[in-house]
């Protein structure tokens, strides 16, 4: 196997092109989660998941287990998911209460802030040796902060504040969030999960894509594609994706591209306007909240969708959060987890739900077309063929965008996923 | 590997969680530890006949166990001369020759070579009696009162000398048996674990978590099921409200080569059923009526001959433990049968298994559930050491070369990894 040198990443990673190593490679598999999801601010979980002291969730950071967790004090806490003692992952569900975590193997009982509570026959361990050692005690994550209810851990000490590192992405939380009367969003419900024989970069990459929308979801995309009704208020509308002379309508659109891999999509056009009752009462307790003219604008969806790279989604259309989990270099796990708008009605929440079923479910319309796509790339790129994935749409096109303070690359350029790789670069030591 | 890292990976109360995790570490385990101890392989009661034929593999190698024509019991790596196949494909079976399904080569059961078609395609210049063309033998076999084991080294010490103190755990088995001899016979539990193999022995000499992990079982309602013929469907005592530490009780041995024995679990009564005294009769013949009661006096629970095999002297088992990969282990479990015993223990021995040990029982699954969570909560970068502190300082040698602790006390994995330690830092 070839040493992974900083030239050697360099060579896989261009402007234009990524190498298919960068795909199937376990070693910079391996690399990626020391130093991508080893060192970013990782998304965790949303507040409103745990809104109970004893309320927690069960994730990863790359491939490290953690918890997310309500403590007794009201304080969030992200905590390493592995005794103490003989290292075995302490919470196995994905979520719950309980007052405290205890280990299954032998017993050891740990506070939900993490702190070791009681070891079971305390009596023979030598002279000494200090139980209250917080090293044997569930870790914290070394950084936690939040934005807004989203909650982001960083396993790099040294990590900038989150409210930096994010920048104008705080934008895209607020575009989201602002759309409720009382400024808040809550995960709700369930949760869709599927796992994809493919690398977690097909999935990010598909999240500034919106060259493939007419081909890769053509079924529902197409002109006579009407299979559903989007949202709260729509009859059946149709997302224009192509006009009458055939050309795609996102070509109105486009991706704007911000520091560390974050990109948003342009939001879409629809035949129609929300109107009826539901939408009136909501538009209502909007303009209450913020006045006509603030509710307006909180109201239009601005973008399609935002990713906050490597691993959160915000899908603004459908009101949903999308986590990107590596699993190995060629299995990923996603989730979708519909989100509520505090203070909206209740019947849009379940369009959120319903709409989820439709577009991202395991047999749905929309996602099941991009996780054939994943697998066929990560079956494709096994061939020695061509060594080259190409991502040069739209190059030299870019501009800067004074509104959303990003570069913004119109129509359908690849602008986001080569900005992706740039972050890839950067984190991997490499830029 | 070098001594330098290999050294920073274990201290006295600890295993830094690397041995469990990398790879490269792993494959030196498979050179230093399975690739020069010696491996059980396997009961020569499993290959009665002469071409019966088990296989299994030592350090990821494919061996086969198998009876020659002789008489004599073989172990031979399970490889074809020609092209390198696997010769032998089935588990256990019984076959005059071993035949590679490839090209057709053929092997006598001691694995040279019988025979190859078209055989004039080979000039004079190729000498088919080469024997590096044959099944080739492994280096070293030994057996001790029917259990063989194989080491890939061509040299080291006797395998007595190997199993030092825990031969008496064969011993005391063998005697229980009234025709003095103990027997595999039936199938096996096979599970794959997703994790590395060194947690298993670890569990096999680990004493303080029993009453968490199997608390569905022990706790004072959890007859689930009886234990042996004649039990009605006793408990294991101790746990019925009263302190934890009867487990201590039960104590620990380890030995410096890595062998562990954990003390007898207190039992809820002789049996008084008429099976058993017929079992009492036939041993009464052996050994003499005024010695049953001492040979049925279990003095041990259970024996980890490192790195490979346990043998449970309560429900009489050989558990194996082969590595596959740094998180994926093989175990196979085989009911241990005691020749001249009546019937129906054999009977009760195999049920009482599926409770315990079959892929969905009532015991080995929860301990194969906490492997896995070790496997997956060692990825965690935050905590690096995986805790043994349990009784350190507190074993005190006893007089036949072991070190005795408390039941609870982590001496037995202690000793595992001095003995690994060893093994790897070797010349």
């Amino acid at each position: 196997m070839t040493t992974l040198t900083l030239e050697r990443l360099r060579h896989l990673v261009r402007e234009d092109r990524v190498h298919r190593d960068v795909y199937i490679d376990p070693a910079i598999f391996a690399l990626e989660m020391e130093r991508i999801h080893g060192r970013a601010w990782v998304y965790v979980g949303h507040t409103s998941q745990v809104p109970y002291p004893g309320d927690y969730v069960t994730t990863t950071i790359g491939l490290q287990p953690v918890i997310m967790s309500r403590h007794s004090d009201g304080t969030v806490h992200v905590l390493h998911n592995r005794c103490g003692h003989r290292g075995a992952k302490v919470l196995n569900q994905e979520r719950g209460s309980a007052p405290q975590f205890r280990c299954l193997y032998h017993g050891w009982a740990y506070a939900t802030d993490g702190e070791l509570l009681a070891v079971p026959l305390p009596d023979f361990y030598p002279a000494g040796y200090d139980l209250a050692d917080r090293r044997l005690g569930l870790a914290p994550a070394a950084r936690v902060e939040s934005y807004r209810g989203f909650v982001f851990a960083s396993l790099a000490p040294d990590a900038v504040d989150l409210r930096t590192h994010l920048g104008r992405a705080t934008d895209l939380i607020d575009e989201l969030v602002n759309r409720s009367p009382e400024g808040e969003v809550e995960v709700f419900g369930g949760r869709l999960r599927y796992e994809i024989r493919g690398n977690w970069k097909l999935q990010a990459e598909n999240l500034a894509d919106q060259y493939h929308v007419p081909f890769g979801h053509e079924s529902t995309a197409s002109r006579d594609g009407y299979q559903f009704q989007r949202r709260t208020g729509e009859r059946g509308a149709r997302a224009r994706v192509l006009s009458e002379d055939g050309n795609p309508y996102l070509q109105e659109s486009g991706t704007w591209a911000w520091p560390h891999g974050f990109n948003a999509n342009g939001a879409m056009h629809f035949d129609g306007a929300q109107s009826g009752p539901v939408w009136e009462t909501y538009r209502a307790s909007m303009v209450a909240a913020y006045g006509a003219n603030r509710a307006e604008t909180y109201m239009r969806v601005k973008h399609h969708n935002a990713l906050l790279y490597p691993n959160l989604d915000l899908h603004m259309l459908g009101m949903l959060i999308r986590v990107i989990r590596p699993v190995a270099v060629d299995r990923t796990e996603v989730t979708i987890y519909p989100v509520r708008l505090k203070g909206a009605p209740a019947e849009m929440a379940r369009d959120v739900i319903k709409l989820a079923n439709i577009t991202h479910s395991a047999t749905s319309l929309i996602q099941t077309d991009d996780v054939e796509s994943f697998e066929r790339c990560q079956a494709g790129l096994q061939s020695q063929g061509s060594e080259w994935v190409d991502f040069v749409r739209g190059q030299g096109r870019d501009a800067d965008d004074p509104a959303w303070g990003g570069r913004y690359g119109p129509i359908t350029s690849e602008i986001g996923m080569r900005n992706q790789h740039r972050a890839w670069l950067d984190y991997m030591g490499a830029a | 590997m070098d001594g330098r890292e290999l050294n920073a990976l274990v201290q006295d109360d600890r295993m830094h969680r690397r041995a469990f995790l990398d790879p490269a570490v792993f494959d030196a385990e498979m050179e230093r530890v399975f690739g020069r101890l010696w491996i059980y392989v396997g009961h020569d009661s499993q290959v009665a006949r002469p071409g019966d034929f088990l296989t299994t593999a030592i350090a990821r190698q494919p061996v086969v166990l198998c009876r020659h024509r002789d008489g004599s019991v073989r172990v031979l790596f399970n490889r074809c001369g020609h092209r390198g196949a696997l010769v032998v494909a089935e588990e256990s079976g019984n076959a005059e020759r071993f035949r590679c399904g490839y090209h057709g080569w053929t092997y006598h059961t001691d694995g040279t070579l019988a025979g190859l078609p078209l055989s004039d395609g080979y000039g004079p210049q190729v000498d088919l009696a080469d024997p590096a063309l044959g099944m080739l033998p492994v280096p070293q076999v030994a057996t001790y009162k029917g259990f063989v084991f194989a080491s890939l080294a061509p040299t080291s010490p006797s395998l007595e000398d190997f199993l030092g103190g825990v031969k008496t755990s064969i011993d005391e088995i063998v005697d229980r048996a009234p025709d003095g001899a103990v027997e595999i016979k039936g199938g096996c539990h096979r599970y794959v674990v997703h994790a590395n193999w060194k947690f298993q022995i670890e569990n096999l000499c680990d004493m303080y978590h029993p009453a968490f992990s199997h608390e569905s079982t022990l706790r004072a309602d959890g007859r689930q099921f009886e234990r042996r013929e004649g039990d009605a469907g006793a408990p294991v005592r101790g746990n019925d409200g009263r302190s934890l530490s009867f487990w201590d009780q039960t104590g620990m041995t380890a030995y410096t080569q890595g062998h562990s024995v954990q003390g007898p679990m207190p039992r809820a009564g002789e049996p008084d059923t008429e099976v058993y005294r017929r079992y009492r009769a036939a041993l009464a013949r052996r050994h003499g009526a005024a010695n049953v009661d001492r040979v049925l006096t279990l003095t041990r629970h259970n024996t980890m001959i490192f790195p490979s095999v346990a043998i449970q002297s309560l429900n009489l088992h050989v558990r194996t433990i082969t590595p596959v990969a740094v998180d994926k282990t093989e175990i196979r479990v085989y009911p241990l049968h005691l020749r001249g015993a009546p019937e129906e223990m054999s009977r009760e021995l195999i049920r009482y298994l599926n409770l315990t040990h079959a892929a969905a029982s009532f015991i080995q699954t929860d301990d194969v559930e906490m492997f896995e969570r070790q496997q997956q909560g060692l990825r965690t970068q935050a905590n690096d050491w995986v805790r043994y502190a349990r009784g350190l300082g507190q074993e005190r040698p006893d007089n036949e070369g072991g070190y005795r602790g408390a039941g609870t006390n982590e001496l037995g994995m202690r000793a595992q990894h001095r003995a690994w330690l060893e093994c790897m830092t070797a010349a």
